[in-house]
């Protein structure tokens, strides 16, 4: 058994010139839900793509479940589960077609589970894949990928195209699968909601590069908004490390600083403000904050 | 594995169920040659026949391949339990199989009624059978050309490389004729292009 399914060293992806992935390293430990986090192009999908070998990196290496994710062998393959972004399947076959040769494919084919989730889809069998909906293409493809009963799942943005209702039935799904196995699963998106519902760790790719990489509790603990007021005016001279934002306006100042820890409220405290609350943040504004170009640098030295 | 050929069968059934046609002809008009004794009308036919036979198998590996690759087939395939390799040898499998199943009826038709008009030479035998390995390894040929030809997304190089293979090996048979230095050259270029198919196809991104 492997304590990380997942290993990726010093990853490297250069597409038609550009810098895609810079330098990302990361583990995720078994039976973590890992929410991998970032902006449309930020390199979610190309990482993901690695990991299952359908894209050689251009230098580095990535390990899936100890092997080496472009010599993956049929075995480890079996033991992977993977929702595609978009959900592109076979989509000149019918439902029926498709079902049949993923499970004469597959090395384990769990025909109960599958038959509870196909009962919970009512899907059409005999409708091509090309015809169904998006939500059905993606319970389809949800269903397909955890009927092998896999140690690892990777969702690809699993919910792209859905409609809200449709979102939420697939998530709630999802997680009654993945919370009901215990399984390792790498979970990529761009709606922060869903992550923050199911992720117990988070990843935050900003053009490229691992801004974050911890706990979601941690996460949420060590970046802090302030709202700071001092007597007159604000100091020009404050200077705390790990500011990633800065807002002044006549009295007030925001910050938003990355490990907050007691020595740094005491340096603020010199500056003898009137007042200091500290202002709730959600994953969205930590990551609206993350992902800001001047706090990736930021983020990035000071290993949240 | 088998699940792999009996998928790439299904799903190319049209081009095998075509190159069955053709064989039948080939066999029909053969049949005719004996019967009737049309040698002439019917060697023409014959080799017309063979020619679209020819290009059916190349054809085959074309559609096998630029099927894939515009729907993205290996992609899905690839997060199953299965590995590249695998994907393409049940590939090449299946032109084989094509190959064998469509030509071997035709190849045995024709060393009957060679053997019913055998001339008194001695080499003769070793001529026909020479003929039959020369056949088999262009139709061969024809489909591992398919395959390298056919992934790609663009449908003027798709073109531009079946007429290149509808020129090349024809001219082989031509220059070089129906001997064991021709099947030598054959076996050769359908080596070094399976190899070219494998690297291109386990190196590319799906």
């Amino acid at each position: 058994m492997n304590d990380n399914p997942i290993v990726i060293e010093d990853l490297v992806k250069y597409y038609e010139g550009r810098c895609v992935l810079d330098g990302i390293s990361l583990k995720v430990p078994r039976g973590c839900i890992y929410g991998l986090l970032g902006r449309n192009g930020s390199g979610k999908t190309t990482l993901i793509r690695i990991l299952l070998g359908l894209e050689p990196p251009t230098r580095g290496r990535t390990l899936v479940l100890g092997e080496d994710s472009a010599k993956l062998s049929a075995s480890t393959h079996g033991r992977v589960g993977y929702v595609a972004e978009g959900h592109h399947l076979i989509q000149s076959y019918k439902v029926r077609r498709l079902i049949d040769l993923c499970k004469g494919l597959s090395l384990h084919w769990n025909d109960e589970f599958f038959g509870q989730l196909m009962e919970t889809f009512r899907l059409p069998m005999d409708r091509k894949v090309k015809e169904l909906s998006t939500g059905m293409r993606a319970q389809l493809n949800l269903a397909l990928a955890m009927a092998i009963d896999p140690e690892l799942v990777i969702l690809d943005d699993p919910t792209l195209g859905l409609d809200t209702v449709a979102r939420r039935q697939f998530l709630e799904l999802a997680i009654d699968v993945i919370q009901r196995q215990g399984r390792t699963i790498l979970f990529s998106s761009h709606i922060l909601g869903d992550v923050e519902r199911i992720a117990d760790r988070v990843g935050v790719l900003v053009a490229g590069k691992l801004v974050v990489d911890c706990g979601l509790d941690e996460l949420k603990n060590r970046v802090k908004r302030l709202r700071v007021i001092f007597p007159e005016r604000t100091p020009d001279d404050l200077y705390l490390t790990d500011i990633i934002n800065r807002k002044t306006q006549g009295r007030e100042m925001v910050l938003t600083v990355a490990n907050w820890n007691p020595q740094k409220q005491a340096i603020l405290e010199t500056f003898g403000p009137q007042s200091c609350i500290e202002m709730p943040m959600t994953l969205e504004d930590i990551f609206i904050e993350c992902t800001r170009p001047a706090s990736a640098a930021v983020l990035q030295e000071s290993e949240v | 594995m088998l699940k792999l050929i009996a998928r790439e069968i299904c799903d190319h059934s049209v081009y095998f169920g075509v190159c069955c046609v053709l064989s039948a002809v080939i066999v029909a008009t053969l049949i005719c040659m004996i019967v009737y004794g049309i040698v002439g009308a019917g060697v023409l036919i014959a080799c017309m026949v063979a020619g679209l036979l020819f290009l059916g198998f190349g054809a085959l590996g074309v559609g096998q391949m630029y099927a894939d690759r515009a729907n993205r087939v290996s992609t899905f395939l690839s997060t199953q339990a299965v590995t590249r390799n695998r994907i393409l040898v049940a590939r090449i499998l299946v032109g084989v199989l094509t190959v064998v199943v469509t030509l071997v009826p035709a190849l045995v038709s024709g060393i009957i009624l060679l053997t019913l008009k055998k001339p008194p030479l001695e080499f003769y035998s070793q001529m026909v059978w020479d003929i039959c390995a020369v056949l088999l390894l262009m139709g061969l040929a024809c489909h591992s050309m398919g395959l390298l030809v056919g992934w790609t997304g663009s449908k003027a190089r798709l073109f531009v490389g079946l007429l290149c293979l509808m020129l090349l090996l024809p001219a082989l048979v031509v220059v070089k004729g129906f001997g064991p230095a021709t099947a030598a050259l054959l076996a050769l270029l359908i080596l070094v292009v399976w190899g070219r198919v494998w690297h291109v196809f386990t190196s590319a991104s799906l």
